[in-house]
């Protein structure tokens, strides 16, 4: 993973005494909270229901163990003694002082983290597939060029007051782990015919009050064009993104309103002059590979690709079979495996984790995992590179933590924003829901008979919990001063990306769970056989089945 | 004694502390504190607006976007009508790290 | 309200704007704007005194490329701080079309934007915020001096690619 140098250390650390300054200089009054928020904001620091919320970036989800050792002790001097993981692969600390903020952000700089630019009008943390360098169907790490990006990014002179946030997303897979397609620019990393390396480009995806996917711009962008392209996007969206209106200022409305034709042409043109005059931008292949040998693959050993410990001790214990049957995924190397470390325990606030959990994760990928874990945006943690002979080992570790749920990608891992409970947002609780519905759901049988299935909640239209793209969504909304609850089915994030459809009215906080279960029940009745997935019985049969089954008179 | 009307509308000024971000309340006294039931209630809607104009100006440096929230008196406790509001002075009604220790000690 | 040249507070303005009704003025140094300008773009031709620029938030270069270096002072007004249009105006005017003439930021111009402002080229600020004003007169007016990104002004190159240190 990357390793600061002299610059990075030096920058981070002139960012850190620059915001101390600009917080005392709130808190002496000098600066207005009217001029003080966009600069916060600027360092992740954001004001909650409760306290100061701080959202620390991870870049691309990746993290070492000494990383994670830091963040369980922040999260136990600072804060309440656990942080929660976030659907853009980030920690978010809910009970934090801004007095404290400064001394926060200087134990990060001592470990090569910040919390630049994880809010406000700016580009925000480079996301990236979870299991980037692990993945067996990988054509390429995209995390070199999530690096670079990051780099670039950061207090961008002339991107730091945009109409509104800017997220990038790169998967270097086909199968699209990082939901590229609803992200202001998604980058997919790829080979042309004569095996150069580019990238196929999209803009204008997003979530939100007004979801949509977004649009191809560029069948293959030369690697080298990378920070070029990028740039005419972001001067585009700078000078003609929407000012007049909050709501409708994300470079997705740009693109809705101006139509993707004209804006490529606009983009290109940029594009086009600033290559003419800035080589500067341009991304030579020394420097790919410079970031990229910090990406290097780690030492693997040579190893059969089955592993005759791991078979015997399934055998013996059932919990580990179900673990390994779920949570682990195919890896580029014979012999080891990507192992998905389930923060959604069953009646469990999701994606949540103790200090203590954070320790458990760091000593085991410090062991087990050449010192790597990362965050997905599912809000589950990973360690990419495990040997399958290890597994047993680590699996037993796990369980003892509290964190050996064995359901990747089943119902029960849900996604959830923070929600009313915490969020100054919010128009309803998340995680109540989700804990209701993770007991309802909670039977391992029950699990598997309903098999993948992706359930996200947002507790209001913000959608940070990613309910358009879930399978099944729920959004929280408030209806005559109380909680309701809308079902969307259908979304999916992925490269086959499909936004949810509202299937009806909503539902009350008694009956949403009872619904929920109302819909899982009819895929399960109406599905061709149990290997069809509820997201292709749901685009084979349509709403109507659904819509019938919730909504239909009772007899 | 007047006997108040029903729907008698009842104002507090809440904001969030500058400092910590907590939710502080605006007493009669002219401070901000944690515990609602020292807020000062306005029962007006002018005199909550005043009082607020008020806050706006004394407190920019102390507490952040000072508004009104309004409350009504159920068994002599000073309790918010909106939900939202209710979480802010009771807290998150889930406690995540009770039950993640919980969980991990049933493991 | 205080004018800040090349980080020297200027005591006078030697700019002013051109009347609202009436004709611009050929004898001194008069701001006008783009419409006015594109409209009266031959008459003004013959002036003799510098001519100046102004941009409302909103307005960009389009029309005026041709023109760029007939002004000596080009003022982006910033409505709100957070209206960031200006960062990118200033960039193309000096690095597409070479503006080597003063660029000023007016407006709602705060002393935490400043040091961005100055990497996309302006030089002189128009400032009515009280600490912004004392902050720049003593020079306390700095921000990080380790950059990621080339900028539209020279900064010394640091090691690797796009690093760049300027003085802060």
């Amino acid at each position: 993973m990357y390793r600061y140098d002299e610059f990075d250390r030096a920058f981070v650390n002139e960012r850190v005494a620059e915001f101390s300054d600009q917080v005392s200089r709130r808190l002496s009054g000098e600066l207005s909270e009217d001029q003080f928020k966009p600069l916060r904001l600027m360092n992740g620091v954001y004001l909650q229901l409760h306290a100061y919320m701080l959202r620390i970036a991870i870049p691309y989800g990746t993290l070492s163990s000494r990383q994670l050792r830091k963040l369980s002790f922040i999260a136990r001097t600072y804060d309440r003694g656990w942080g929660h993981f976030t659907t853009r692969q980030n920690l978010q600390f809910n009970w934090i002082s801004l007095k404290d903020v400064p001394e926060i952000l200087q134990h990060l700089a001592d470990v090569e983290m910040h919390a630049i630019q994880t809010s406000g009008n700016c580009i925000r943390n480079v996301t990236a597939d979870h299991f980037a360098g692990a993945a067996a169907d990988e054509v390429a790490d995209p995390r070199p060029y999530a690096e670079i990006l990051r780099q670039w990014s950061s207090l961008h002179p002339e991107f730091t007051f945009l109409p509104r946030k800017f997220k990038l997303a790169v998967t270097g897979a086909p199968n699209d782990r990082a939901a590229i397609q609803v992200h202001d620019i998604g980058l997919e990393l790829k080979r042309d015919a004569a095996g150069a390396t580019g990238f196929a480009v999209w803009v204008g995806g997003g979530q939100g009050r007004t979801p949509m996917i977004a649009k191809k711009v560029r069948d293959f962008l030369p690697e080298s064009e990378l920070l070029a392209y990028c740039t005419a996007i972001l001067r585009v969206y700078n000078l003609y993104g929407r000012r007049d209106n909050k709501f409708k200022a994300r470079i997705k409305i740009l693109v809705h309103e101006t139509g993707i034709e004209e804006l490529k042409r606009d983009i290109e043109a940029e594009y086009e002059a600033l290559r003419a005059e800035n080589l500067e931008l341009a991304v030579p292949a020394e420097e790919v590979e410079r970031i990229g040998r910090y990406f290097a693959p780690p030492a693997f050993e040579t190893r059969p690709a089955v592993s005759t410990v791991l078979e015997r001790a399934r055998l013996l214990d059932p919990d580990l079979a179900a673990f390994v049957e779920r949570n682990l995924t195919a890896h580029k190397q014979p012999g080891y495996a990507a192992l998905t470390i389930s923060l959604k325990g069953i009646g469990l606030p999701p994606g949540d984790a103790t200090a203590e959990q954070m320790e458990v994760v760091a000593d085991l990928a410090e062991r087990y995992s050449f010192d790597e874990a990362r965050v997905s945006h599912e809000q589950n943690l990973v360690l990419p590179h495990v040997r399958l002979d290890d597994v047993p080992a680590v699996f037993a570790a796990l369980k003892a933590a509290g964190l050996g749920t064995a359901n990747a990608g089943l119902v029960t891992d849900i996604i959830a924003c923070p929600g009313l409970d915490f969020c100054a947002l919010a128009n309803a609780r998340s995680i109540p829901v989700a804990q209701r519905l993770s007991e309802r759901f909670g039977s391992p049988a029950r699990q598997r008979e309903i098999g993948d299935l992706k359930l996200k909640i947002s507790g209001c239209i913000n959608a940070c919990g990613h309910h358009h793209v879930g399978h099944i969504g729920i959004l929280g909304v408030e209806r005559k001063g109380e909680e309701f609850y809308q079902i969307t089915l259908g979304g999916s994030a992925d490269q086959s990306c499909s936004i949810g459809e509202i299937v009806g009215k909503g539902f009350s906080s008694d009956e949403i769970v009872d619904a929920v279960e109302t819909v899982v029940d009819t895929y399960i009745r109406l599905r061709t056989s149990p290997q069809e997935t509820f997201i292709e019985a749901f685009r084979r049969l349509g709403e109507a089945p659904f819509r019938e089954a919730l909504y239909a008179e009772a007899v | 004694m007047m006997k108040k009307p029903r729907s008698a509308t009842q104002l507090v000024i809440s904001a969030n502390d500058a400092g910590d971000g907590r939710t502080v309340y605006r007493t009669a006294d002219s401070r901000w504190t944690r515990d609602i039931a020292e807020a000062r209630i306005e029962t007006s809607q002018a005199g909550a607006e005043a009082l607020l104009a008020i806050c706006t100006a004394d407190s920019a440096v102390r507490v952040v976007d000072p508004y009104l929230v309004e409350v009504v008196i159920q068994d002599g406790h000073v309790r918010p009508v909106r939900y939202r509001e209710l979480i802010r002075v009771e807290g998150p009604t889930v406690d995540p790290l009770t039950d993640l220790l919980s969980s991990r000690d049933a493991a | 309200m205080a004018l800040f040249v090349n980080g020297a507070l200027v005591g006078e303005d030697a700019w002013t704007p051109a009347p609202a009704d009436g004709p611009i003025p050929a004898d001194r140094p008069v701001i006008v704007g783009k419409a006015r300008f594109l409209a009266e773009r031959d008459s003004l031709a013959s002036r003799n005194a510098p001519l100046g620029l102004r941009l409302e938030a909103g307005e960009d270069l389009d029309g005026l490329e041709a023109d760029i270096g007939r002004f000596a002072l080009v003022v982006v007004r910033f409505p709100k701080y957070t209206d960031g249009r200006g960062y990118s105006l200033a960039r193309l005017l000096r690095e597409r079309h070479g503006f080597t003439g003063e660029l000023r930021a007016t407006g709602d111009v705060l002393r935490d934007q400043i040091p961005y402002m100055r990497r996309c080229g302006f030089d002189s600020f128009e400032i009515t915020h009280e600490p912004t004003v004392r902050a720049l007169a003593e020079g306390r007016v700095r921000g990080v001096s380790h950059h990621y990104q080339p900028s539209a002004v020279p900064e010394r190159t640091a090691g690797l690619r796009w690093r760049r240190v300027s003085a802060g």
